[in-house]
């Protein structure tokens, strides 16, 4: 090739180059490659995906929808087609993801040491309490705080094989299935408030704390439209105007424990009225109400008006769907008397198991062999039990919580520390580092609801069967393990034969024993029954004194609960800090919040401080005045006093709970936390 | 003298060097400017979708099914659905995989593939790390709830009919994705056919030719957006 050839090829070579794309293109490319560096931060391309579970956290069982980026809960939104949230949340709910990250989780199994808590492994932390129970066998203990998890029947037939006992904590589902297992059915206790047209709440704070809470309040919105004609009548029968008493139509003051008086003193009235259902055990009932519960008698014990309760009769027979909802202004509180009364009053206006009415719902089946049925876990009194732990009668060998914090909750100062002071091994299955877990000698941290498979099964009040399963949706966030798994795998190590290697196994069995669709409960699709059978209440033991009934007419407390401000088993989440108001927390105190006349005739003023003293104990608090509290009442917040936990709800005010003392319910054959008589010392 | 030109070849070197830069402009440098990859696993549209929504003939349906017999019949919704605030779920997770696959279980089907994903992802929890056909860099917004009455065959390839996923292109220097070695200016395919026909309309015309065959340019969605009468402002897209 001489020069002019290459001279001719390179013409050749420049002129095809610009019909080519490379010019072109390079010249785009390089001017899109100069502003993406590769060490620009990128947006994630991962869209935000929905997931369903079920709230453990909340107590009501609110259905939520989890939103997940790469693994992790990044927000929490209602979810419209489950049937205990409708689309609505709970403080609660939300603190599914907020407390994720919470400071005060427990990231890993901890052993405590003269050190304090020293982290340990798993598989050392599993040998150590398979090393206890082994050692222990017919010395132990455990309690559960989980009222609608299959988990109940691992612990039940664990303890059963170890010669030991599970004990279910004190509250309102505790209170219902033992009064219905006394009015002689077994079952779980719900309310179809969607379809009543007038419901009277006696004690029960029923749109706030109590049952499905966060299903009631949205049944109260769709009676009550904005703008239009309220479609039912809401009344509330208690102390304080509370969240209930504040939205309904009606608010009747009535001291603390007043529920089983008055259900059984309107019971009176539509009997004498000619109200008279052929049930069985009527006429034994009907002879107390009429010859104890006469509404002067009503008037005199609980402070409703004689011609307040008559009122109150003649609407709920004026009603074509009546429905009457008794509980506690605390919901652990509820006696089991007061919703005997109210099964009896229920049973009066002919409402159970009908449309707007009182449902006798079926218990879930037992699955796990050698696991006791709902109503026999039910049956045992903790708080006895813990008497007796605590005087040295009977000393456990280990004793195991889960989901529970007694230390926090339980009425009667130190009762749950000094029992646990007397076993020689305590192992907590907390997820976070609450008053309880402090005082164990082995944590032995649960994953959070999002972070494992568990299940829900009507939570109390809920107007039908539900269950709900939920699976790990997110990456594990620390050393966790479910509990459930913990212990199958402990059973197993120890030569128990649960008949279960995996707690998933076990809900995919307890799917099947419902005839529910393993599948769709997997993707977080609520399984309901409505099939309601026809059950046989016995009358004759509902009319059944309330404990409270003898005690001296005192100043009451009247514990309130604000579920953003914390529960018996999550303190204050964070996202809630800022909504504390006024009539909760002053500085650092806790708020009394009392009338004109309270302050007047205990001669307190606002702003002074003053100690609430009980039976249990006592606590420090500010004077408040307030018109929304009944005379002779005082009402405080729940969930202040924390002595654990984060920097977020710890050292704000002083622990309710601890004012409290335990009421045996002799014809219940439990303790009730019910005795709230105070008296006011000044600081 | 006149011999010089004959020594010289004439034209000859010049369309020797025009051919060559030709071949090598429109064939060798898309080569070496896209990688080519296939996807991580080998997901069959055919095994999962209701064959005949697909436009099919019965022998395939036939072929499909003795094939495929555990065939779900999901609808394109079912894994490719709109998420409660309008965001899209695009390529589905394994979450949503594991409605129906579970990794303790057996393998529905036969595929080899099936069972590697099982093993090799879901089981351990791990995302498959999908190749995006329709790459958009961060400095864009593309909403698909705005354009949801559009045929999604106009941006995107007929995956829905395909066995082994179409192989993924992607542009070395940009990180743009692309639809082949092909580089393609001005009208992208099926353009006309695109604007022409909504949704319903597109749903038996369209060819599975995408549009788009990769990272769409803005020039692309400009001139969508004029024929449309959608506003161009910068704000409209960019962010």
């Amino acid at each position: 090739m001489n020069r002019r050839m290459f001279l001719t090829f390179s013409l050749g070579v420049s002129a095809g180059t610009m019909l080519t794309p490379i010019p072109w293109k390079m010249t785009d490319d390089i001017a899109i490659w100069t502003q993406n560096w590769k060490w620009n931060a990128k947006v994630p391309k991962r869209a935000v995906y929905f997931s369903e579970m079920a709230s453990k956290l909340d107590p009501s069982g609110v259905g939520v929808k989890l939103a997940i980026n790469k693994g992790n809960a990044v927000h929490v939104a209602g979810n419209t087609e489950h049937p205990l949230g409708k689309g609505a949340l709970s403080s609660l709910a939300v603190a599914e993801v907020s407390m994720l990250r919470s400071p005060s989780r427990v990231r890993e199994p901890l052993l405590k040491t003269k050190h304090g808590f020293q982290p340990i492994s798993w598989e050392k932390a599993s040998g150590l309490l398979e090393e206890k129970l082994a050692d222990n066998r017919n010395h132990i203990d455990m309690i559960s705080g989980d009222d609608t998890g299959s988990v109940n029947e691992i612990f039940s037939a664990l303890m059963k094989n170890l010669g030991g006992n599970l004990y279910m904590m004190p509250g309102e589902t505790k209170s219902a299935v033992r009064a219905l297992h006394k009015a002689g059915q077994n079952g779980r206790l719900g309310y179809d408030i969607e379809n009543a047209d007038y419901v009277l709440f006696l004690g029960a704070d029923a749109l706030e704390s109590s049952g499905t809470s966060v299903r009631n309040a949205k049944a109260f919105a769709a009676s009550h439209p904005t703008g239009k004609k309220a479609m039912a009548t809401y009344v509330y029968a208690g102390p304080v105007q509370n969240a209930t008493a504040t939205v309904s139509d009606t608010w009747i003051q009535a001291r603390p424990g007043a529920a089983a008086t008055i259900a059984l003193g309107l019971a009176g009235l539509l009997i004498k009225s000619g109200q008279m259902p052929e049930k069985s055990g009527f006429q034994a009932f009907k002879n107390i109400v009429l010859s104890q519960y006469t509404p002067a008698f009503v008037e005199r014990t609980t402070g409703v008006r004689a011609d307040a309760l008559s009122k109150l009769a003649k609407e709920l027979r004026a009603a074509s769907r009546p429905l009457v909802i008794a509980g506690a202004e605390l919901s652990q509180n509820t006696e089991t008397s007061a919703l005997l009364a109210a099964i009896g009053l229920n049973t009066i206006l002919g409402n159970v198991n009908q449309k707007g009415g009182m449902q006798v719902l079926s218990s879930a089946p037992t699955v796990v062999s050698g696991a006791e049925n709902e109503a026999l876990r039910y049956e045992k009194d903790l708080i006895a039990r813990l008497k007796d732990m605590q005087t040295g009668k009977k000393e456990p060998g280990v004793l195991m919580i889960y989901d529970a914090n007694p230390v926090y909750t339980l009425p009667g100062q130190n009762l749950m520390a000094q029992a646990m002071q007397k076993a020689k091994f305590v192992v907590s299955f907390s997820s976070f580092m609450d008053e309880t877990a402090q005082e164990a000698h082995l944590i032995l941290p649960n994953s959070l609801t999002a972070e494992r498979f568990d299940d829900l099964y009507t939570p109390y009040g809920a107007g039908q069967v539900v269950y709900s399963v939920n699976r790990p949706l997110i990456r594990q966030k620390y050393k966790t393990k479910s509990t459930a798994d913990v212990l199958l795998r402990v059973a197993q190590n120890i030569g128990i034969d649960l008949g279960f290697s995996s707690f998933k196994e076990v809900l995919k069995a307890k799917a099947y024993a419902l005839g529910a669709d393993f599948a769709a409960l997997r993707q977080g699709k609520a399984w309901t029954q409505t099939v309601i059978k026809a059950h046989t209440l016995n009358l004759a033991v509902c009319a059944v004194k309330s404990p409270s009934f003898n005690k001296e007419r005192g100043l009451a407390l009247a514990p309130l609960t604000r579920q953003r401000l914390g529960t018996d088993k999550v303190a204050l989440p964070p996202h809630s800090r800022t909504t504390i108001s006024e009539q909760e927390l002053s500085g650092t105190y806790s708020v009394a919040l009392m009338n004109a006349k309270t302050a007047r005739q205990k001669n307190l003023k606002a702003g002074e401080i003053i100690k609430l003293n009980g039976e249990g104990g006592e606590m420090q608090a500010k004077v408040q005045i307030c018109e929304q509290v009944m005379t002779g009442v005082i009402a405080t917040a729940t969930g202040l006093g924390r002595t654990a936990w984060d920097n977020s709800g710890k050292g704000l005010g002083d622990n309710a709970h601890k004012v409290l003392a335990p009421l045996p319910e002799a014809e219940a054959g439990l303790t009730t936390l019910a005795h709230n008589h105070v008296n006011i010392i000044r600081a | 003298m006149a011999k010089k030109s004959s020594s010289s070849g004439g034209v000859l070197p010049f369309f020797l060097g025009l051919v060559v830069v030709l071949f090598l402009g429109w064939w060798g440098f898309p080569r070496l400017l896209f990688s080519a990859a296939e996807q991580p696993v080998r997901f069959s549209h055919l095994a999962h979708v209701d064959l005949t929504e697909l436009g099919l003939s019965d022998e395939e349906i036939v072929k499909w099914e003795e094939k495929y017999p555990q065939n779900p019949g999901s609808a394109c919704e079912d894994c490719h659905f709109f998420n409660d605030d309008g965001s899209f779920s695009g390529i589905p997770t394994n979450e949503s995989c594991s409605s129906c696959h579970d990794p303790d279980s057996e393998p529905y089907g036969e595929d080899p593939e099936e069972k590697r994903y099982l093993e090799q992802y879901l089981a351990k929890d791990k995302e498959v790390p999908w190749l995006i056909y329709q790459y958009q860099p961060d400095n864009v917004y593309f909403s698909h709830a705005a354009h949801q009455d559009i045929s999604c065959l106009t941006c995107h390839p007929n995956v829905g009919k395909t066995d082994t996923p179409p192989t993924h292109y992607r542009n070395i220097l940009t990180d743009y994705s692309n639809g082949g070695y092909m580089i393609q200016f001005g009208r992208g395919a099926n353009m006309e056919q695109a604007f022409a026909y909504d949704k319903d309309e597109m749903a038996d015309k369209v060819t599975g030719e995408g549009y788009s065959r990769g990272t769409m340019k803005m020039w692309e969605c400009e001139q969508c957006h004029a024929i449309k009468g959608q506003s161009n402002a910068c704000f409209v897209c960019h962010r």
